[in-house]
C-alpha cells in the first residue's frame, strides 16, 4: 500500500511538473510553488492529495474545464449529428416525407452545432452567468437539446401519424429556396425579440414574450415544426442563463429543479398509463393525457410559486426597480419551469416509445405510435401554459399601486409656549 | 458567509492568517496548516489575491539546504487594509483561524470578483 502510494507521488509529481507548461508563463511560478511545498508534507495521502490540489490549480488557470466542457459539447453534437445520419439513412425510415426529413434533420444539427459559437458571441447572447446555477442550467439544457434531436431522429423510423400528418409540408420534391426563406425567418424572429428588449428596455418583458410566442407559433404550423421548436428553446435557454440575463440564479435553480422533478414525475405516470396496448379499465388514452397535462400544470404552478417567493424573500420591497425586477423573475419562472418538466418525456421515453411502436399490433398503431405527438404537444403547450402564469403573476404585481406606509395620525395643533419650546404632544420638548 | 463581504469565507481564512503577522513572509504549507485549507483552495485564493495587488509574492533567497525553495505570500499595505475591514465586518473568522484544521468551511459562498 505504501509503495503504491509512494509511487503514486513521485507520478503525480512528474505530471504536475509536466502539465506547469499548460498555464500561462506569468502563472507557472505558482505551479511550481505547490511542487516545492510537496516535500515539506509527510509523504502518503497528504503528500498525494497536496500535489492534487496542484493539478487543480492547473486545470483552474489553463482554463481547462472550460475547454474540457466545449470539447465534451462539440463531441456530444458531433456524436449525435452522426447517430442522426445513421437513423435516417440506415434504410429503415417509413416516413413519408423521406428527403425532408433528412434534409431538416441535418439543417437541424447544423444549427446545434453552430449554438456554442453563436452562445459566445458577446452582441448576441453574451457569454453565461458567473452564477453555478446558469452554468448547470446552460450545460445540462444544452445536453437536454442535443438528445432531443436524437431523439426525434430515432422516431423518425416509424409512420409517426401526427409528426408526418398536418404539421408537415406537403410532400414534394426538394426546395432549397423555400428552407432557405424558413431559415431566413426563424433567425429574424429571433433577431427581432433581441433588437427589441436591447433599444426599448421600458416595453414590458410579458408583451415582448408573447410577441415573440405568436412568432414563434407562425413559424411553427407553417414552417418546419422541429426546428423552430429546438430554435426556440434554444434561444431562450441561452437568453435566461447569459450574463446580463435579469433572471436571477435562485429563479433558474428553483424553476429548473422543480420542473425536472415534476417531469420526472409525469415520465413514470405516461410510462404505467402507456405500458398497456390497449384502453382497458381506469385510464384510457382519452383521460391519461389530460390527466398528465394536470400534474404539468401542477408542477408548472408549484415551480412558478416557489420560484416567487423566492424573489419576493429576497427583494421583498416596493420601490418600483425591485417591482419590476420581481415580475421579471414571475415571468421567468413559468415558462422555466414547463420547459425542464417537458423536456422529460422525450429525454427519458424515446427508446420506450420506438420500442414500443415496433412491437405494437397493426391495429393499434395510432395508440402506440402517439407518443412523440404527446411530446411536441407538451413541448409548445407547457412553456405557453408556463407563460401565462407568469404573466398573470407579473401584471398582477406592477399593477398592483406600491403600498405607502400608513399616515401619521393627526397632530394637535401647537401653541407657542413662553419659554421659547413647544409641546409636540408626545412629551418630548424640542428647543426651537 | 455574511451578505455584503466582498470576499469568500475561505479567503477570509486566508486574510486573517496573512494579517496575524503582517511583516512576516508566510509559504503555502504554513498557510494551509493554519487555514485548514487543501492546496487546491488555498493556492487559487492567492492567486486572485496577488493579481488584485492584495498579496506580494516572491521566491526565498538563496538556495536552503535539502529542500526547494518556498514561494513566500504576505499582505501588501493595500491588503492589509482590505483584510482589515473585512475582518472587522466578520469577526467570528477569527477563532477558527486560531483552531487549525478544524474548522474548514465547507460553504461555498463566492461573492464580489470570485473570491
Amino acid at each position: 500500500m505504501g509503495q503504491a502510494l509512494d509511487g503514486m507521488t513521485r507520478a503525480l509529481e512528474r505530471l504536475l511538473g509536466r502539465c506547469a507548461g499548460l498555464v500561462p508563463a506569468g502563472r507557472r511560478g505558482w505551479v511550481e510553488a505547490v511542487r516545492a511545498e510537496a516535500g515539506e508534507l509527510p509523504p502518503g495521502r497528504a503528500r498525494l492529495g497536496w500535489l492534487a490540489g496542484g493539478l487543480w490549480l492547473v486545470a483552474r488557470e489553463a482554463g481547462m474545464v472550460r475547454r474540457i466542457g466545449y470539447g465534451l459539447g462539440i463531441a456530444a453534437v458531433a456524436v449525435v449529428s452522426a447517430l442522426a445520419v445513421r437513423y435516417l439513412w440506415s434504410g429503415a425510415h417509413a416516413g413519408r416525407n423521406d428527403g425532408w426529413d433528412k434534409a431538416r434533420m441535418l439543417l437541424l444539427v447544423a444549427l446545434l452545432a453552430g449554438l456554442p459559437w453563436v452562445a459566445r458571441r458577446r452582441g448576441v447572447f453574451g457569454p453565461v452567468g458567473l452564477s453555478i446555477a446558469a452554468r448547470a442550467v446552460r450545460a445540462g439544457g444544452s445536453a437536454a437539446l442535443v438528445v432531443l434531436v436524437l431523439d426525434f431522429a430515432r422516431v423518425e423510423h416509424f409512420p409517426v401519424p401526427t409528426l408526418n400528418g398536418p404539421w408537415n409540408p406537403p410532400a414534394g420534391p426538394w426546395n432549397w429556396a423555400q428552407e432557405a426563406a424558413a431559415l431566413v425567418l426563424i433567425g429574424a424572429c429571433l433577431a427581432a425579440v433581441l433588437i427589441v428588449t436591447a433599444r426599448r428596455p421600458q416595453v414590458h418583458p410579458a408583451l415582448v414574450a408573447w410577441c415573440a410566442v405568436a412568432a414563434g407559433l407562425v413559424l411553427f404550423f407553417t414552417v418546419a415544426p422541429v426546428q423552430v421548436l429546438i430554435a426556440a428553446y434554444a434561444a431562450g435557454l441561452l437568453a435566461v442563463t447569459s450574463r446580463r440575463s435579469p433572471v436571477t440564479p435562485a429563479t433558474l435553480a428553483i424553476s429548473a429543479g422543480i420542473g425536472a422533478a415534476g417531469g420526472l414525475l409525469i415520465v413514470v405516470l405516461w410510462d404505467l398509463t402507456r405500458a398497456r396496448p390497449a384502453p382497458g379499465p381506469g385510464m384510457t388514452p382519452k383521460t391519461d393525457v389530460p390527466l398528465l397535462f394536470v400534474l404539468l400544470i401542477a408542477a408548472i404552478a408549484v415551480g412558478t410559486g416557489v420560484a416567487a417567493l423566492a424573489a419576493h424573500r429576497a427583494n421583498g420591497t416596493n420601490d418600483p426597480v425591485a417591482v419590476r425586477a420581481r415580475a421579471r423573475q414571475y415571468l421567468a419562472a413559468g415558462p422555466l419551469t414547463a420547459a425542464s418538466a417537458a423536456l422529460m418525456l422525450p429525454l427519458f421515453r424515446a427508446s420506450h416509445a420506438v420500442h414500443f411502436a415496433a412491437v405494437c399490433p397493426a391495429a393499434q398503431r395510432g395508440h402506440c405510435t402517439a407518443a412523440p405527438a404527446v411530446w411536441m404537444i407538451f413541448l409548445v403547450a407547457g412553456p405557453l401554459i408556463g407563460l401565462a402564469m407568469g404573466t398573470f403573476l407579473s401584471w398582477a404585481t406592477t399593477a398592483q399601486p406600491p403600498r405607502r406606509p400608513p399616515p401619521d395620525p393627526p397632530r394637535e395643533p401647537i401653541e407657542p409656549q413662553p419659554d421659547g419650546s413647544r409641546s409636540c404632544g408626545v412629551g418630548v420638548f424640542v428647543k426651537i | 458567509m455574511p451578505r455584503g463581504s466582498a470576499f469568500s469565507a475561505q479567503t477570509l481564512l486566508v486574510l486573517t492568517a496573512l494579517s496575524a503577522q503582517p511583516a512576516d513572509w508566510r509559504h503555502g504549507y504554513d498557510l494551509a496548516k493554519q487555514t485548514g485549507l487543501k492546496s487546491g483552495t488555498l493556492y487559487p485564493i492567492l492567486v486572485r489575491l496577488a493579481d488584485r495587488g492584495l498579496v506580494e509574492a516572491r521566491w526565498e533567497d538563496g538556495r536552503p539546504a535539502g529542500r526547494p525553495p518556498r514561494h513566500l505570500y504576505r499582505l501588501s499595505s493595500e491588503g492589509l487594509a482590505q483584510a482589515a475591514a473585512a475582518l472587522a465586518a466578520v469577526p467570528a473568522v477569527v477563532p477558527r483561524v486560531a483552531a487549525p484544521r478544524r474548522a474548514a468551511p465547507r460553504q461555498r459562498g463566492l461573492a464580489g470578483e470570485g473570491l
